[in-house]
Protein backbone atom coordinates (compact mmCIF):
# COMPACT_ATOMS: atom_id res chain seq x y z
CA UNK A 1 0.00 0.00 0.00
CA UNK A 2 2.67 2.48 0.43
CA UNK A 3 3.87 1.77 -2.63
CA UNK A 4 0.65 3.64 -3.74
CA UNK A 5 1.10 6.58 -1.82
CA UNK A 6 4.52 6.72 -2.83
CA UNK A 7 4.22 7.14 -6.66
CA UNK A 8 1.29 9.36 -5.60
CA UNK A 9 3.85 11.65 -3.79
CA UNK A 10 5.83 11.58 -6.48
CA UNK A 11 3.32 12.56 -8.94
CA UNK A 12 2.50 15.18 -6.86
CA UNK A 13 5.39 16.57 -6.82
CA UNK A 14 5.67 16.68 -10.89
CA UNK A 15 2.53 18.35 -10.56
CA UNK A 16 3.91 21.55 -8.44
CA UNK A 17 6.74 21.64 -10.58
CA UNK A 18 4.54 21.32 -14.07
CA UNK A 19 1.90 23.81 -12.82
CA UNK A 20 5.18 26.36 -11.92
CA UNK A 21 6.38 25.70 -14.68
CA UNK A 22 3.65 26.53 -16.74
CA UNK A 23 3.05 29.60 -15.19
CA UNK A 24 6.37 31.32 -15.54
CA UNK A 25 6.49 33.49 -18.97
CA UNK A 26 9.03 32.92 -21.63
CA UNK A 27 11.56 35.27 -21.06
CA UNK A 28 11.28 39.19 -23.52
CA UNK A 29 12.89 37.58 -27.36
CA UNK A 30 12.42 34.28 -26.45
CA UNK A 31 8.52 33.99 -27.62
CA UNK A 32 9.53 32.39 -30.63
CA UNK A 33 12.38 29.32 -30.37
CA UNK A 34 12.36 26.24 -32.01
CA UNK A 35 14.78 23.48 -32.09
CA UNK A 36 16.90 23.18 -35.36
CA UNK A 37 16.49 19.99 -35.56
CA UNK A 38 14.93 17.69 -38.64
CA UNK A 39 11.98 16.02 -36.57
CA UNK A 40 13.78 13.11 -35.23
CA UNK A 41 11.18 10.11 -33.60
CA UNK A 42 11.06 11.24 -30.30
CA UNK A 43 7.42 11.67 -30.32
CA UNK A 44 7.06 13.19 -26.92
CA UNK A 45 9.55 16.37 -28.10
CA UNK A 46 7.72 19.38 -28.14
CA UNK A 47 9.09 20.05 -31.79
CA UNK A 48 7.51 16.86 -33.20
CA UNK A 49 5.13 17.39 -36.03
CA UNK A 50 2.37 15.16 -33.95
CA UNK A 51 2.36 17.49 -31.23
CA UNK A 52 0.56 20.63 -32.94
CA UNK A 53 2.88 23.73 -32.90
CA UNK A 54 2.80 26.09 -35.99
CA UNK A 55 5.80 27.03 -37.22
CA UNK A 56 7.64 28.95 -36.08
CA UNK A 57 10.83 30.60 -37.31
CA UNK A 58 14.30 29.72 -36.30
CA UNK A 59 16.19 31.87 -34.04
CA UNK A 60 20.13 32.58 -35.58
CA UNK B 1 41.91 8.96 -7.62
CA UNK B 2 43.44 7.31 -10.68
CA UNK B 3 40.41 5.05 -10.25
CA UNK B 4 38.36 7.73 -10.76
CA UNK B 5 40.32 8.67 -13.84
CA UNK B 6 40.24 5.50 -14.86
CA UNK B 7 36.31 6.02 -14.54
CA UNK B 8 35.86 8.86 -16.40
CA UNK B 9 37.81 8.29 -19.36
CA UNK B 10 36.41 4.89 -20.01
CA UNK B 11 33.11 6.06 -19.78
CA UNK B 12 33.95 9.03 -22.03
CA UNK B 13 35.70 7.53 -24.74
CA UNK B 14 36.32 3.90 -24.62
CA UNK B 15 32.81 2.92 -23.63
CA UNK B 16 31.03 5.63 -25.47
CA UNK B 17 27.45 5.53 -24.20
CA UNK B 18 26.63 5.94 -28.51
CA UNK B 19 29.49 4.30 -30.18
CA UNK B 20 29.65 1.05 -27.88
CA UNK B 21 26.23 0.81 -25.81
CA UNK B 22 24.08 2.04 -29.01
CA UNK B 23 22.06 4.83 -26.97
CA UNK B 24 20.97 8.24 -27.53
CA UNK B 25 20.53 6.99 -31.34
CA UNK B 26 17.22 9.03 -31.73
CA UNK B 27 18.68 12.42 -31.12
CA UNK B 28 21.85 11.78 -32.44
CA UNK B 29 19.96 11.29 -35.93
CA UNK B 30 17.49 14.20 -35.37
CA UNK B 31 19.46 17.06 -33.76
CA UNK B 32 22.69 16.68 -35.13
CA UNK B 33 22.09 18.57 -38.67
CA UNK B 34 24.16 21.49 -37.57
CA UNK B 35 26.74 22.31 -35.16
CA UNK B 36 25.30 24.47 -32.74
CA UNK B 37 22.37 22.61 -31.65
CA UNK B 38 24.44 20.07 -31.49
CA UNK B 39 26.40 22.18 -28.34
CA UNK B 40 23.06 23.53 -27.35
CA UNK B 41 21.63 19.85 -26.93
CA UNK B 42 24.80 18.07 -25.48
CA UNK B 43 24.99 20.82 -22.28
CA UNK B 44 21.09 20.31 -21.55
CA UNK B 45 21.82 16.30 -21.53
CA UNK B 46 24.69 16.88 -19.35
CA UNK B 47 22.90 19.25 -16.82
CA UNK B 48 19.52 17.01 -16.71
CA UNK B 49 21.74 13.64 -16.51
CA UNK B 50 24.06 15.09 -13.59
CA UNK B 51 20.99 16.84 -11.98
CA UNK B 52 18.59 14.05 -11.91
CA UNK B 53 21.39 10.79 -11.07
CA UNK B 54 22.33 12.97 -8.08
CA UNK B 55 18.73 12.59 -6.67
CA UNK B 56 17.75 9.53 -7.94
CA UNK B 57 20.90 8.09 -6.26
CA UNK B 58 19.98 9.65 -2.43
CA UNK B 59 16.58 8.56 -3.41
CA UNK B 60 17.32 4.93 -4.04
CA UNK B 61 19.40 4.10 -1.28
CA UNK B 62 17.17 6.46 1.67
CA UNK B 63 13.62 6.13 0.76
CA UNK B 64 13.71 2.74 -1.60
CA UNK B 65 16.15 0.56 0.26
CA UNK B 66 14.51 1.05 3.94
CA UNK B 67 11.54 0.27 2.69
CA UNK B 68 12.55 -2.85 0.39
CA UNK B 69 10.31 -0.87 -2.50
CA UNK B 70 13.42 -1.69 -5.27
CA UNK B 71 10.94 -3.01 -7.67
CA UNK B 72 9.77 0.74 -8.16
CA UNK B 73 12.80 1.75 -9.24
CA UNK B 74 11.64 2.47 -12.93
CA UNK B 75 8.60 4.21 -12.07
CA UNK B 76 10.30 6.36 -9.40
CA UNK B 77 13.22 7.48 -11.54
CA UNK B 78 10.77 7.99 -14.70
CA UNK B 79 9.15 10.45 -12.43
CA UNK B 80 12.20 12.29 -10.71
CA UNK B 81 13.30 12.73 -14.13
CA UNK B 82 10.53 14.24 -15.33
CA UNK B 83 10.04 16.88 -12.43
CA UNK B 84 13.84 17.74 -12.53
CA UNK B 85 13.19 18.75 -16.20
CA UNK B 86 10.06 21.03 -15.47
CA UNK B 87 12.27 22.59 -12.58
CA UNK B 88 14.90 22.95 -14.20
CA UNK B 89 12.89 24.57 -17.48
CA UNK B 90 11.48 26.53 -14.84
CA UNK B 91 14.52 28.23 -12.85
CA UNK B 92 16.00 29.11 -16.72
CA UNK B 93 12.80 30.85 -17.47
CA UNK B 94 13.30 33.03 -14.69
CA UNK B 95 17.23 33.76 -14.54
CA UNK B 96 18.76 33.30 -17.30
CA UNK B 97 17.90 34.30 -20.96
CA UNK B 98 21.41 33.51 -22.61
CA UNK B 99 21.12 29.90 -21.56
CA UNK B 100 17.12 29.23 -21.79
CA UNK B 101 17.73 30.45 -25.46
CA UNK B 102 20.87 27.92 -25.82
CA UNK B 103 19.34 25.15 -24.07
CA UNK B 104 15.67 25.23 -23.18
CA UNK B 105 14.14 24.26 -26.14
CA UNK B 106 15.41 20.39 -26.36
CA UNK B 107 14.70 20.02 -22.61
CA UNK B 108 11.52 18.94 -23.26
CA UNK B 109 13.11 15.86 -25.65
CA UNK B 110 15.52 14.52 -22.72
CA UNK B 111 12.69 13.62 -20.49
CA UNK B 112 12.48 9.92 -23.11
CA UNK B 113 16.43 10.52 -23.55
CA UNK B 114 17.72 6.66 -23.74
CA UNK B 115 21.06 7.84 -21.79
CA UNK B 116 19.10 9.51 -19.31
CA UNK B 117 17.31 6.50 -17.88
CA UNK B 118 19.93 4.47 -18.47
CA UNK B 119 22.74 6.64 -16.31
CA UNK B 120 20.33 6.49 -13.58
CA UNK B 121 19.61 2.26 -14.21
CA UNK B 122 23.45 2.19 -14.47
CA UNK B 123 24.73 4.09 -11.13
CA UNK B 124 22.68 1.41 -9.26
CA UNK B 125 23.49 -1.76 -11.29
CA UNK B 126 27.34 -0.98 -10.74
CA UNK B 127 27.07 -0.38 -7.28
CA UNK B 128 29.17 2.70 -7.12
CA UNK B 129 29.32 5.07 -4.19
CA UNK B 130 28.17 9.14 -4.37
CA UNK B 131 32.26 10.68 -5.96
CA UNK B 132 32.31 7.59 -8.67
CA UNK B 133 28.20 7.86 -8.91
CA UNK B 134 29.05 11.70 -9.98
CA UNK B 135 32.28 11.03 -12.04
CA UNK B 136 30.17 8.61 -13.96
CA UNK B 137 26.91 10.48 -14.58
CA UNK B 138 29.07 13.82 -15.55
CA UNK B 139 31.30 11.47 -18.26
CA UNK B 140 29.05 9.57 -20.18
CA UNK B 141 26.52 12.59 -21.37
CA UNK B 142 30.12 14.56 -21.98
CA UNK B 143 30.94 11.37 -24.31
CA UNK B 144 27.54 11.84 -26.03
CA UNK B 145 28.24 15.55 -26.73
CA UNK B 146 31.13 14.96 -28.30
CA UNK B 147 30.19 12.46 -30.54
CA UNK B 148 27.19 14.54 -31.82
CA UNK B 149 29.23 17.44 -32.50
CA UNK B 150 31.76 15.49 -34.31
CA UNK B 151 29.09 14.03 -35.99
CA UNK B 152 26.93 17.41 -36.89
CA UNK B 153 30.19 18.62 -38.01
CA UNK B 154 30.55 15.87 -40.49
CA UNK B 155 27.17 15.96 -41.58
CA UNK B 156 27.29 19.56 -42.32
CA UNK B 157 29.65 18.46 -44.99
CA UNK B 158 27.86 15.81 -46.19
CA UNK B 159 25.00 17.46 -47.00
CA UNK B 160 27.09 19.09 -50.17
CA UNK B 161 28.33 15.46 -51.23
CA UNK B 162 27.31 13.38 -54.32
CA UNK B 163 25.36 10.75 -52.73
CA UNK B 164 23.16 8.09 -54.15
CA UNK B 165 19.43 8.72 -53.81
CA UNK B 166 19.25 5.30 -51.90
CA UNK B 167 21.55 6.40 -48.66
CA UNK B 168 20.47 10.17 -48.77
CA UNK B 169 19.49 11.44 -45.31
CA UNK B 170 19.92 8.44 -42.31
CA UNK B 171 21.71 5.95 -44.25
CA UNK B 172 24.87 7.46 -45.29
CA UNK B 173 25.18 8.99 -41.43
CA UNK B 174 24.43 5.22 -40.32
CA UNK B 175 27.44 4.73 -42.24
CA UNK B 176 29.55 7.49 -41.20
CA UNK B 177 28.78 6.41 -37.34
CA UNK B 178 30.05 3.08 -38.21
CA UNK B 179 33.29 4.48 -39.42
CA UNK B 180 33.34 6.61 -36.14
CA UNK B 181 33.12 2.99 -34.10
CA UNK B 182 35.35 1.25 -35.52
CA UNK B 183 38.04 4.54 -35.12
CA UNK B 184 36.97 4.65 -31.41
CA UNK B 185 37.84 0.89 -30.72
CA UNK B 186 41.29 2.19 -31.38
CA UNK B 187 41.31 3.36 -27.53
CA UNK B 188 41.00 0.12 -26.03
CA UNK B 189 43.83 -0.14 -24.61
CA UNK B 190 44.33 3.34 -23.31
CA UNK B 191 43.84 3.23 -19.36
CA UNK C 1 -1.88 -14.91 -52.11
CA UNK C 2 -2.33 -11.09 -52.91
CA UNK C 3 -3.05 -10.17 -49.57
CA UNK C 4 -0.38 -11.81 -47.99
CA UNK C 5 2.25 -9.92 -51.11
CA UNK C 6 0.22 -6.70 -49.95
CA UNK C 7 0.90 -7.04 -46.38
CA UNK C 8 4.69 -8.35 -46.87
CA UNK C 9 5.30 -5.05 -49.16
CA UNK C 10 3.19 -2.58 -46.57
CA UNK C 11 6.01 -4.13 -44.08
CA UNK C 12 8.53 -3.17 -46.26
CA UNK C 13 7.61 0.36 -46.90
CA UNK C 14 6.03 1.79 -43.05
CA UNK C 15 8.65 -0.62 -41.30
CA UNK C 16 8.86 0.94 -37.92
CA UNK C 17 12.90 0.35 -37.95
CA UNK C 18 14.02 1.01 -40.96
CA UNK C 19 11.77 2.92 -42.61
CA UNK C 20 10.63 5.57 -40.07
CA UNK C 21 13.70 4.77 -37.67
CA UNK C 22 12.01 4.00 -34.13
CA UNK C 23 13.40 1.79 -31.54
CA UNK C 24 16.85 2.27 -32.97
CA UNK C 25 18.64 1.94 -30.25
CA UNK C 26 17.15 -1.89 -29.07
CA UNK C 27 18.02 -3.16 -32.52
CA UNK C 28 21.39 -2.06 -32.62
CA UNK C 29 21.81 -3.37 -29.34
CA UNK C 30 20.79 -6.61 -29.32
CA UNK C 31 20.29 -8.02 -32.53
CA UNK C 32 23.79 -10.40 -32.20
CA UNK C 33 21.84 -13.41 -32.35
CA UNK C 34 18.32 -14.54 -33.34
CA UNK C 35 17.03 -15.95 -29.39
CA UNK C 36 17.27 -12.54 -28.10
CA UNK C 37 15.87 -10.96 -31.16
CA UNK C 38 12.72 -12.78 -30.46
CA UNK C 39 12.96 -12.50 -27.03
CA UNK C 40 13.04 -8.77 -27.16
CA UNK C 41 11.01 -8.85 -29.89
CA UNK C 42 7.90 -11.06 -28.05
CA UNK C 43 8.25 -8.81 -24.86
CA UNK C 44 7.54 -5.52 -27.33
CA UNK C 45 4.74 -7.24 -28.80
CA UNK C 46 3.29 -7.83 -25.19
CA UNK C 47 3.44 -4.21 -24.00
CA UNK C 48 2.75 -3.00 -26.93
CA UNK C 49 -0.43 -4.22 -27.39
CA UNK C 50 -1.37 -4.02 -23.47
CA UNK C 51 -0.49 -0.11 -23.30
CA UNK C 52 -2.30 0.40 -26.70
CA UNK C 53 -5.20 -1.04 -25.15
CA UNK C 54 -5.24 0.96 -21.77
CA UNK C 55 -4.09 3.71 -23.11
CA UNK C 56 -7.15 3.62 -25.55
CA UNK C 57 -9.31 2.79 -22.71
CA UNK C 58 -8.61 5.89 -20.99
CA UNK C 59 -8.26 8.49 -23.36
CA UNK C 60 -10.96 10.43 -22.79
CA UNK C 61 -10.23 10.86 -19.03
CA UNK C 62 -6.32 11.72 -19.14
CA UNK C 63 -5.88 15.54 -19.70
CA UNK C 64 -4.48 16.99 -22.56
CA UNK C 65 -1.19 18.29 -21.08
CA UNK C 66 -0.06 15.68 -18.78
CA UNK C 67 -0.31 12.98 -21.19
CA UNK C 68 3.22 12.23 -21.93
CA UNK C 69 4.20 11.48 -18.08
CA UNK C 70 1.10 9.96 -17.29
CA UNK C 71 1.55 7.65 -20.52
CA UNK C 72 5.30 6.93 -19.52
CA UNK C 73 4.03 6.00 -15.62
CA UNK C 74 1.91 2.96 -17.32
CA UNK C 75 4.27 1.74 -19.75
CA UNK C 76 6.49 1.76 -16.94
CA UNK C 77 4.26 -0.40 -14.60
CA UNK C 78 4.32 -2.60 -17.87
CA UNK C 79 7.70 -2.89 -18.61
CA UNK C 80 8.41 -3.51 -15.17
CA UNK C 81 5.99 -6.33 -14.61
CA UNK C 82 7.86 -7.93 -18.10
CA UNK C 83 11.15 -7.41 -16.51
CA UNK C 84 10.72 -10.00 -13.47
CA UNK C 85 8.23 -12.48 -15.19
CA UNK C 86 11.47 -12.77 -17.69
CA UNK C 87 14.11 -12.43 -14.63
CA UNK C 88 11.76 -15.37 -13.37
CA UNK C 89 11.22 -18.20 -15.85
CA UNK C 90 13.78 -17.02 -18.97
CA UNK C 91 16.67 -15.89 -17.00
CA UNK C 92 18.89 -16.63 -20.00
CA UNK C 93 17.32 -14.28 -21.55
CA UNK C 94 17.83 -11.81 -18.89
CA UNK C 95 21.42 -12.00 -19.29
CA UNK C 96 21.63 -11.07 -22.45
CA UNK C 97 19.18 -8.44 -23.03
CA UNK C 98 20.78 -7.05 -19.97
CA UNK C 99 19.51 -3.06 -19.17
CA UNK C 100 17.59 -2.93 -22.75
CA UNK C 101 14.53 -4.30 -20.88
CA UNK C 102 14.00 -1.90 -18.55
CA UNK C 103 14.44 0.85 -21.82
CA UNK C 104 11.89 -0.56 -23.23
CA UNK C 105 9.98 2.13 -21.45
CA UNK C 106 11.72 4.77 -23.44
CA UNK C 107 11.54 3.16 -26.59
CA UNK C 108 10.45 4.91 -29.58
CA UNK C 109 7.89 2.73 -30.59
CA UNK C 110 5.89 2.31 -27.79
CA UNK C 111 5.07 6.19 -26.95
CA UNK C 112 5.10 6.90 -30.77
CA UNK C 113 2.42 4.53 -31.19
CA UNK C 114 0.91 5.74 -27.93
CA UNK C 115 0.57 9.65 -29.24
CA UNK C 116 -0.35 9.16 -32.62
CA UNK C 117 -2.62 5.99 -32.94
CA UNK C 118 -3.96 5.02 -29.18
CA UNK C 119 -5.25 8.26 -27.87
CA UNK C 120 -7.44 8.75 -31.03
CA UNK C 121 -8.70 5.66 -31.47
CA UNK C 122 -11.22 2.63 -29.91
CA UNK C 123 -9.71 0.19 -28.19
CA UNK C 124 -9.93 -2.36 -30.79
CA UNK C 125 -8.22 -0.77 -33.56
CA UNK C 126 -5.56 0.21 -30.82
CA UNK C 127 -5.26 -3.51 -30.36
CA UNK C 128 -4.91 -4.64 -33.64
CA UNK C 129 -2.29 -1.80 -34.69
CA UNK C 130 -0.30 -2.95 -31.47
CA UNK C 131 0.09 -6.65 -32.67
CA UNK C 132 0.56 -5.28 -36.35
CA UNK C 133 3.77 -2.29 -35.31
CA UNK C 134 5.06 -5.25 -32.94
CA UNK C 135 5.13 -8.12 -35.49
CA UNK C 136 6.87 -5.83 -37.91
CA UNK C 137 9.31 -4.67 -35.02
CA UNK C 138 10.08 -8.37 -34.49
CA UNK C 139 10.65 -9.28 -38.09
CA UNK C 140 13.13 -6.72 -38.58
CA UNK C 141 14.60 -7.69 -35.85
CA UNK C 142 14.97 -11.29 -36.84
CA UNK C 143 16.40 -10.26 -40.34
CA UNK C 144 18.98 -8.26 -39.35
CA UNK C 145 19.87 -10.47 -36.30
CA UNK C 146 20.15 -13.72 -38.87
CA UNK C 147 22.63 -11.76 -40.98
CA UNK C 148 24.94 -10.82 -38.37
CA UNK C 149 24.52 -14.31 -36.71
CA UNK C 150 25.16 -16.01 -40.08
CA UNK C 151 28.04 -13.87 -41.14
CA UNK C 152 29.70 -13.55 -37.88
CA UNK C 153 29.66 -16.92 -36.29
CA UNK C 154 28.33 -18.52 -39.24
CA UNK C 155 25.56 -20.67 -37.55
CA UNK C 156 21.81 -19.78 -37.74
CA UNK C 157 20.70 -21.55 -34.21
CA UNK C 158 18.10 -21.01 -31.99
CA UNK C 159 17.46 -22.22 -28.24
CA UNK C 160 14.48 -22.46 -26.05
CA UNK C 161 14.64 -19.36 -23.63
CA UNK C 162 12.82 -21.26 -20.78
CA UNK C 163 14.89 -24.33 -20.99
CA UNK C 164 17.93 -23.69 -22.73
CA UNK C 165 17.74 -26.59 -24.71
CA UNK C 166 18.81 -26.14 -28.50
CA UNK C 167 15.82 -25.68 -31.19
CA UNK C 168 17.64 -26.16 -34.34
CA UNK C 169 21.55 -25.09 -35.29
CA UNK C 170 22.47 -24.91 -38.61
CA UNK C 171 26.09 -24.48 -40.05
CA UNK C 172 25.92 -22.60 -43.20
CA UNK C 173 29.39 -20.52 -43.77
CA UNK C 174 32.47 -22.70 -42.91
CA UNK C 175 34.29 -21.38 -39.95
CA UNK C 176 36.93 -20.28 -41.84
CA UNK C 177 35.40 -17.72 -43.60
CA UNK C 178 33.33 -15.72 -40.88
CA UNK C 179 33.49 -11.87 -40.22
CA UNK C 180 33.65 -11.91 -36.57
CA UNK C 181 33.40 -7.66 -36.93
CA UNK C 182 29.65 -8.19 -37.89
CA UNK C 183 29.35 -9.22 -33.85
CA UNK C 184 31.03 -5.62 -33.27
CA UNK C 185 29.20 -2.42 -32.91
CA UNK C 186 30.36 -1.39 -36.23
CA UNK C 187 28.99 -4.39 -38.34
CA UNK C 188 25.51 -3.31 -36.14
CA UNK C 189 25.68 0.29 -37.83
CA UNK C 190 26.84 -1.33 -41.29
CA UNK C 191 23.94 -3.77 -41.56
CA UNK C 192 21.50 -1.38 -40.39
CA UNK C 193 22.40 1.08 -42.60
CA UNK C 194 22.46 -1.26 -45.80
CA UNK C 195 18.96 -2.25 -44.44
CA UNK C 196 17.47 1.34 -43.97
CA UNK C 197 19.03 1.87 -47.82
CA UNK C 198 17.28 -1.36 -48.61
CA UNK C 199 13.90 0.17 -47.21
CA UNK C 200 14.83 3.52 -48.76
CA UNK C 201 15.41 2.68 -52.24
CA UNK C 202 11.77 0.71 -52.66
CA UNK C 203 10.20 3.47 -50.80
CA UNK C 204 11.64 6.25 -53.67
CA UNK C 205 11.23 3.73 -56.24
CA UNK C 206 7.21 3.70 -55.04
CA UNK C 207 7.29 7.35 -55.31
CA UNK C 208 8.47 7.75 -58.39
CA UNK C 209 6.04 5.25 -59.90
CA UNK C 210 3.47 7.17 -58.57
CA UNK C 211 4.71 10.25 -59.68
CA UNK C 212 4.85 9.16 -63.25
CA UNK C 213 1.15 7.63 -63.48
CA UNK C 214 -0.01 11.19 -62.52
CA UNK C 215 1.80 12.39 -65.19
Amino acid sequence: MEAALYIAVLGAIYGVFYYLNHITPKPAGCEELTAACNGCSLGSCGNHPSQNFELKETVK
Amino acid sequence: MSDLFTLFISALIINNVILTKFLGMCPLLGVSTKSSSAIGMGLAVIFVIFGSSVFTYLLYYSVLVPMSLEYMDLITFILVIAAFVQFVEMVLKKYSMGLYKALGIYLPLITTNCVVLYVTLDNIIKGFNFVEMCVYSLAVPAGFMLIMYIFATIRERLELANVPNAFKGNPIALIVVAIMAAIFTSFAGLV
Amino acid sequence: MNKLANYGLNLLKENPVFGLYLGICSTLAITTNLNNALGMGVSVIAILTVSNIVISAMRKIIPDEIRIPVYIVIIATLVKSVELLIKAYAPALDTALGVFIPLIVVNCIILGRAEAFANQNGVLASALDGINMGIAYTLSLAAMSAIRQILATGILSMANPFTDEIIFSINLIGSDYVIPMMKEPIGAFLTFAFLAAGVQAIRTYEADKALKEVK
